[in-house]
């Protein structure tokens, strides 16, 4: 292998890299967001004026729609002058292309012509931060300014999340603080969906677990979400370099997903396996008989790196070995007898393979 | 074309899930879709020699919710699956692949008491922990917290693996308090070609809120056939603030009782391994700069290891803006470990367009192929086409000890949109 020139180019694609970063960030400029076509500001209008004023929809709604949002012809009512000395850009932030609110889901449940009778017609009564919004864009109610009426600690507790929120799997929220993911969260994830899975079903359908979990999966989450490089993605970067030490780690972890019968199969193609073409071993001098490096203590510390290669069930080299009378002797560990009899071993298929 | 583990009611099942779909979609008020097209090429070194590879995948999944109808609330489908063709030289010599991940109905009644799921899905409760099967899983809430659940089914042969089983089955009880806390107690088997156990386990498992920013949780399995512990899992998280979050978490398993019974290597190893540490996470300044670092010290029948590692991630700049950060994780166990290196960052150039770039370094404590040095770098042109669709060109750079120089290259369209037409009535 060459390696110095492969060194170089990796230094050389990660100078370029860092290079182009560092350009970018001096080039560019703040991005706009979302819903910002539109340039207005609930601070200066609210400050004088009714909201329903603009929002002449808003008394009958009972549904959140782009409709209630004021159309231009509102906004001319009293900036006319604006647009007949083509200044564009007073309301349109690219004037060039003036475009329009952009579509947008909306993600909560609520009936404005019910609520606002409650308020008296006083919007900043959920719109907290109405005054506070400079900028163009959505202004949603905060969540506490709902539940300032709406009993949700039952609703929360019976996880019916949908009464509210059109569809939390779609537009999830940040976890609260019980469901934080901040923290430890993906190694912990397991046992906490082993006795709240249903919390998790309230944002996460389970084609999202298969992502990560599914047996079938044609390709590791890593390929399918390349561009996110700030999740803890479990087999992220050289892991083919990593398997074997991380596998002889924790050897559990691997079973759980992958079960010896994937690891053989990829062993076998490449020819580490006995079931290759032509097979070579990866073992020391020695392994086969008693000795310092022979192969009974790993197999006694570490059996499922041996399964990993060998676990053929009647075919696997074992039974050769360590069946009744073989010169491998009784592979049992020392409590097998108090648990395992031999009547058992004669009527269990695979214990005839050695107990025959 | 491949597919995992077929059964004739799985058939069924998938043909149900397909009619209902069918007529629901049209009644559902939520219906999403996804669709994404993975077009990848890569020089793979195989048994020597370097074969090229060149895989299209399209993956799709469909969720259909609230779909109206007489007999059940809440009904939904879901559906996930994909197709693969392959040019070049496939790994497993097979040029057209396909399978379905997760295809499902699920629907409550009895004033949301009781919840069917039927179809290909996964059984995450107690000790199943994470089953994936073709099959039936209801669910029962008698009241005051209380309800019980199970599961029986097929289990799904992965790919590249052969069957976890014929047939699988499970229940469990529990108490749950809150949406938070739930406390379960279960009984799972598994049983494989000729009624031999694959797996028989009885399991505890709990999460419960102390304090408002306490949590215990924990699972322990136990292993019937074998009368010994296979899997204890115990951790406390504390967060006292939005800045700060600390977890201590102890874990013990078995691993050979992760091997199906019936294998034959199940009867050489009764061993444990124990691992106990922790985890902080810091956030100074908020949306801005996370700090994270654990430490676990592993124990085994070969002495005892380590393995730590710290992250740190700034972002800055609005709208995304810039994000940079680097990692690093030392593993240390008997026989030999790693130190990796890792710097990682994305930058938005316009609204819709952003690079990412990804590097990593290894130095293994034992050399490997004779090499002991591993270098892994990425970095992706991502474009928002529209909304509900992406587009991302991503190229990977590797010098591995597995291979001198290897290059691979992917171009990937997702499509991610649906539609919500649910109404408040006054």
């Amino acid at each position: 292998m060459s390696w110095g020139r492969g060194y170089r180019r990796s230094w050389i694609a990660l100078a370029a890299l860092g290079i182009a970063a560092c350009a970018t960030m001096l080039g560019t400029r703040r991005a706009k967001q979302p819903g910002e076509e539109i340039r207005q500001s609930h601070a200066v209008h609210a400050k004088d004026l009714p909201c329903l004023m603009c929002h002449e929809e808003v008394p009958e709604a009972t549904t959140v729609t782009d409709r209630l949002r004021p159309l231009e012809a509102k906004c001319l009512e009293c900036h006319a002058e604006k647009k007949e000395q083509n200044e564009c850009g007073f309301c349109h932030t690219d004037p060039a292309h003036p475009a329009s609110y952009p579509r947008e889901a909306h993600t909560i449940l609520i009936s404005h012509k019910v609520h606002l009778k409650l308020v008296n017609d006083d919007c900043a009564a959920c719109h907290v931060k109405l005054s506070a919004y400079t900028r163009p864009g959505p202004t949603p109610p905060t969540m506490k300014s709902c539940t300032k009426c709406h009993e949700h600690r039952v609703d929360f507790d019976e996880g019916r999340c949908g009464r509210c929120h059109t569809d939390l799997k779609r537009f999830p929220l940040k976890p609260v603080a019980e469901f934080s993911h901040a923290g430890d969260f993906v190694r912990q994830h397991g046992v906490v969906a082993s006795s709240t899975a249903d919390a998790c079903t309230q944002c996460h359908d389970q084609t999202f677990c298969a992502d990560c979990h599914a047996g079938t999966a044609p390709t590791r989450i890593e390929l399918k979400f390349s561009e996110n490089v700030t999740s803890d993605f479990i087999h992220r970067g050289d892991y083919l370099t990593r398997h074997s030490i991380e596998a002889r780690s924790d050897p559990a972890l691997c079973q759980r997903c992958h079960g010896t019968s994937f690891c053989t199969a990829c062993h076998n193609q490449e020819n580490v396996a006995p079931g290759g073409r032509d097979p070579r071993s990866p073992h020391p001098p020695g392994w086969a008989f008693p000795g310092p490096t022979s192969h009974a203590v790993s197999a006694r510390r570490d059996i499922v790196n041996c399964a990993s290669c060998h676990d053929q069930g009647p075919n696997s080299n074992c039974v050769e070995c360590h069946r009744v009378g073989g010169i491998g002797g009784n592979p049992h560990p020392i409590q097998w007898l108090r648990k395992h009899s031999l009547p058992e071993a004669y009527g269990t298929a695979m214990c005839q393979y050695c107990h025959k | 074309m491949a597919t995992s583990h077929t059964t004739w009611w799985w058939a069924a099942v998938s043909c149900t899930a397909v009619l209902a779909g069918g007529t629901g979609l049209a009644r559902a008020e939520t219906v999403t879709a996804s669709a994404t097209t993975i077009v990848s090429g890569q020089r793979d070194p195989r048994d020597g020699t370097v074969r090229t590879v060149v895989p299209f995948l399209e993956l799709v999944s469909l969720r259909a919710s609230d779909i109206k109808n007489s007999l059940f609330d809440d009904t939904q489908i879901v559906v996930s699956g994909w197709g693969e063709v392959v040019t070049g030289s496939p790994r497993d010599g097979k040029s057209a692949l396909g399978d379905v991940d997760v295809a499902y109905v699920q629907g409550a009644t009895w004033q949301r008491r009781v919840t069917l799921r039927l179809g290909r899905q996964f059984v995450f409760p107690g000790t199943a922990g994470n089953v994936q099967l073709d099959g039936l899983a209801p669910m029962l809430r008698v009241g005051a917290g209380f309800g019980l659940s199970g599961f029986v089914g097929v289990p799904v042969t992965p790919r590249f693996g052969y069957s976890r089983g014929q047939f699988a089955t499970g229940a469990r009880a529990f108490w749950s308090p809150s949406y938070e806390s739930a406390i379960g107690v279960s009984i799972l088997e598994i049983l494989g070609t000729g009624q031999h156990v694959f797996r028989r386990d009885a399991g505890v498992d709990a999460r419960y809120r102390l304090l408002d920013s306490l949590a215990l949780s924990g699972l322990a399995r136990w292993s019937i056939p074998e009368t010994r512990l296979a899997e204890a899992d115990a951790a406390l998280n504390w967060r006292p603030c939005r800045y700060l979050d600390v977890t201590g978490d102890y874990r013990r398993t078995a691993p050979d009782l992760f091997l199906p019974r019936y294998s034959l290597f199940a009867v050489f190893a009764q061993e444990t391994r124990d691992e106990v540490g922790g985890f902080i996470s810091l956030r100074p300044w908020l949306r801005r700069l996370d700090l994270q670092g654990d430490f676990h010290e592993v124990h085994d029948a070969n002495g005892w290891g380590w393995n730590t590692g710290g992250k740190a991630t700034l972002r800055f700049g609005g709208s995304g803006g810039t994000r940079v950060g680097v990692e690093s994780r030392r593993l240390r166990i008997a026989g030999g470990g790693y130190l990796m290196g890792r710097v990682f960052g994305w930058q938005t150039i316009t609204r819709k367009i952003r690079v990412v770039a990804d590097f990593d370094a290894y130095d293994l404590d034992q050399p490997l192929n004779g090499q002991t040095r591993s270098f892994f770098g990425s970095g992706s042109l991502v474009y928002d086409v529209a909304p509900a669709w992406r587009a991302v060109l991503t190229g990977m750079d590797n010098v591995t000890p597995y291979a001198t120089h290897q290059i691979e290259g992917l171009l990937k369209i997702v499509y991610d949109g649906g539609r919500v037409v649910k109404e408040v009535m006054p």
